[in-house]
């Protein structure tokens, strides 16, 4: 902080100035056989300096003067008049007070300076922050009204069929309409996490919780729930032995991967395989989600992960996965890996279809406990 | 006896669905709203000093105050099992709760067959029978704590003894979630319990000697941001 800036904050506080006084008073006296008058007058403008940085400027005036006066009668020969013997002694006083009030003067306006800087810069920020949080209420009304809807017109029609046809279809046509309820309501609650998630991590008022983590482990209960909800997949891990604890927020950046492997999975065919491949490099370690899907055009490489960026294919595969990037998963990935001082980026897979890969800087790890072989 | 459920959760729909589908498993099951109903009921149940197999399910988030109250008032005046139910997955006053002593947690949407398995878990350690877990065969491996024994399709698998102890804690109270703080202070000690790490290693070290594919654990879980669950045996399909 500048230091002006701090003694400005205190303007009007006198325990400082005061104290400033009785100091020079105490070193004046201590001093008064040591020091010719010259150099006891200089002594006296240096306190009167400091002691301007907290006062006012009128005060500042008023106490030099009165300085200056009391200074005069203890210390200008002859002592305890007002009376001064040599002419020189008169233009000594008269520079010390000149002095005083030129210093009052400057501070004064150094400090306006300031003054005026900080409110400009709060003003600025306060005007990027409003800009800030309306994009992010549009987008977020947006989602509601444009990503919502479709999956809750499916849930109340499948539920009305059940209602109004109950005894007329057959069990299996309940179990299909029911299974569909309840993949739309997963659904529904996917776009609810990322989207309170966004908001959340938008307002920075949240911080992560960081622990020591094992990247192992979180892509252990990442692969399993993945495995869990799309039996029918074929999923599969390359995993680097010995990878380096991560010091980071493990469920933070287990949402990201759940949506990067529900991302890839909605937009590669069902037939095709997804490859989740982590390792350690230069300092980072680097998580892969490889698709064999229909990619992503270069142009769009950089959007995706941008609110409501959606890439429609040109050759949309025949079960429907050309949109990426739906609503705001990618967004949410980003902000994570971001938070962590981390990033993430879509390259090609070779072969055919998206690779995307997040970096996330490794920490000096902890100590070992002592049993566990180095 | 059927087991009695206590179900306190505030939102009707959520509350009729639970109990429309825990009675068709032959539950008997309360519904209360409040804290006030909640603790009433189980003031009253206290008072007639019966021997009861009752558990208690509380949503954290309740009309007259935190379901945290409740959870430590069923604490100080009984044993009964509770589970909580959390909105939000970064909720720490649940892993709070599960060090105090709740026994498990679920945050929502969850399914109604993870509530039946929690519950499960949470019957067994209550009968007094069953509670202790001592000796167990899971798949290819054997465990026996007594013997101090782990065999893995037949063949002796050495552990060191912390190992050991680390894995006993989490067999001891297999399906149920053991806290990162309840681990490290079992294992470790008082001073530990901030050592998250050694539990990250550790882990990591068992897992490589007891899982076929220790990328992709089916014994010994991770609960994220809250602690491990050793699966529940009866749910072990490899």
């Amino acid at each position: 902080m500048h230091p002006i800036l701090f003694f400005n904050k205190s303007v009007g506080s006198l325990v400082a100035p005061a104290a400033v006084w009785v100091i020079l008073w105490l070193l004046l006296l201590v001093l008064d056989d040591a020091l010719s008058l010259g150099n006891l007058a200089l002594l006296m403008v240096l306190a009167n300096a400091v002691a301007s940085m907290w006062l006012r400027p009128t005060l500042s005036v008023v106490t030099s003067a009165v300085a200056v006066t009391v200074f005069n009668w203890s210390f200008v020969p002859p002592r305890f008049t007002f009376a001064v013997d040599i002419q020189q002694d008169v233009i000594l006083l008269i520079t010390m007070l000149v002095v005083s009030i030129v210093t009052s003067y400057l501070m004064e306006l150094k400090r306006r300076a300031i003054d005026r800087e900080a409110q400009h810069q709060l003003q600025a920020r306060l005007a990027q922050e409003h800009v800030k949080t309306q994009q992010l209420r549009n987008t977020l009304l947006t989602s509601i009204s444009h990503d919502y809807r479709t999956p809750l017109t499916t849930v109340m029609s499948s539920a009305s069929v059940i209602m109004e046809q109950a005894g007329r279809v057959p069990s299996e046509k309940i179990c299909q309409l029911a299974t569909l309820i309840f993949d739309q309501a997963h659904q529904l609650h996917r776009m609810t996490s990322n989207t309170l998630q966004l908001a959340r991590l938008d307002s920075q008022s949240v911080h992560a919780q960081r622990n020591w983590e094992s990247a192992e482990e979180i892509l252990g209960t990442v692969y399993l729930r993945a495995q869990r909800n799309h039996p029918q997949r074929k999923l599969e891990t390359k995993i680097s032995k010995n990878l380096p604890l991560l010091y980071c927020d493990a469920i933070l950046i287990n949402q990201l991967l759940d949506n990067l492997i529900e991302n890839a999975l909605e937009h590669s065919q069902s037939h095709t395989s997804l490859l989740i491949i982590a390792r350690y490099a230069d300092n980072e370690l680097l998580i892969s989600v490889q698709d064999h899907g229909c990619g992503i055009p270069d142009e769009w490489k950089h959007r995706v992960f941008d609110i409501f960026q959606r890439v429609e294919s040109l050759s949309a595969p025949a079960d429907g996965g050309a949109r990426w990037g739906i609503g705001i998963g990618l967004a949410v990935c980003r902000a994570i890996a971001e938070v962590h001082k981390g990033s993430i980026d879509i390259s090609d897979t070779p072969g055919g279809g998206a690779t995307v890969t997040l970096r996330l800087p490794v920490h000096e790890q902890p100590l070992h406990p002592s049993e566990l072989p180095r | 006896m059927s087991t009695q459920i206590l179900l306190v959760e505030d939102d009707l729909a959520l509350r009729q669905a639970l109990k429309q589908s825990l009675e068709m498993d032959g539950f008997i099951v309360d519904s209360a709203s409040t804290l006030r109903e909640a603790r009433t009921f189980l003031q009253e149940d206290l008072n007639k000093k019966l021997p009861l197999s009752r558990i208690v399910i509380v949503d954290l988030g309740l009309p007259d105050g935190d379901g945290s109250i409740l959870v430590r008032w069923v604490r100080d005046h009984s044993a009964l099992p509770v589970l909580i139910i959390s909105a939000r997955q970064d909720d720490h006053s649940k892993v709070h709760l599960l060090d105090l002593g709740a026994d498990d947690y679920l945050v929502k949407p969850f399914s109604i067959n993870e509530l039946k398995a929690r519950i499960r878990v949470a019957l067994r350690r209550q009968s007094p029978i069953a509670a202790d877990v001592r000796d167990l065969h899971i798949g290819e491996l054997e465990i026996s704590l007594t013997r101090h024994l782990v065999k893995r399709r037949g063949v002796k698998v050495h552990l060191t003894p912390t190992e050991f102890k680390l894995l006993a804690k989490l067999v001891r109270q297999s399906g149920k979630v053991v806290t990162h703080r309840q681990l490290l202070l079992e294992v470790w000690g008082e001073e530990y319990v901030e050592h998250v790490h050694y539990l990250r290693l550790y882990m990591a070290q068992l897992r490589s000697k007891l899982e076929t594919d220790p990328a992709a654990p089916e014994l010994l879980l991770t609960e994220t941001g809250v602690g491990y669950r050793f699966c529940e045996p009866g749910s072990f399909a490899g």
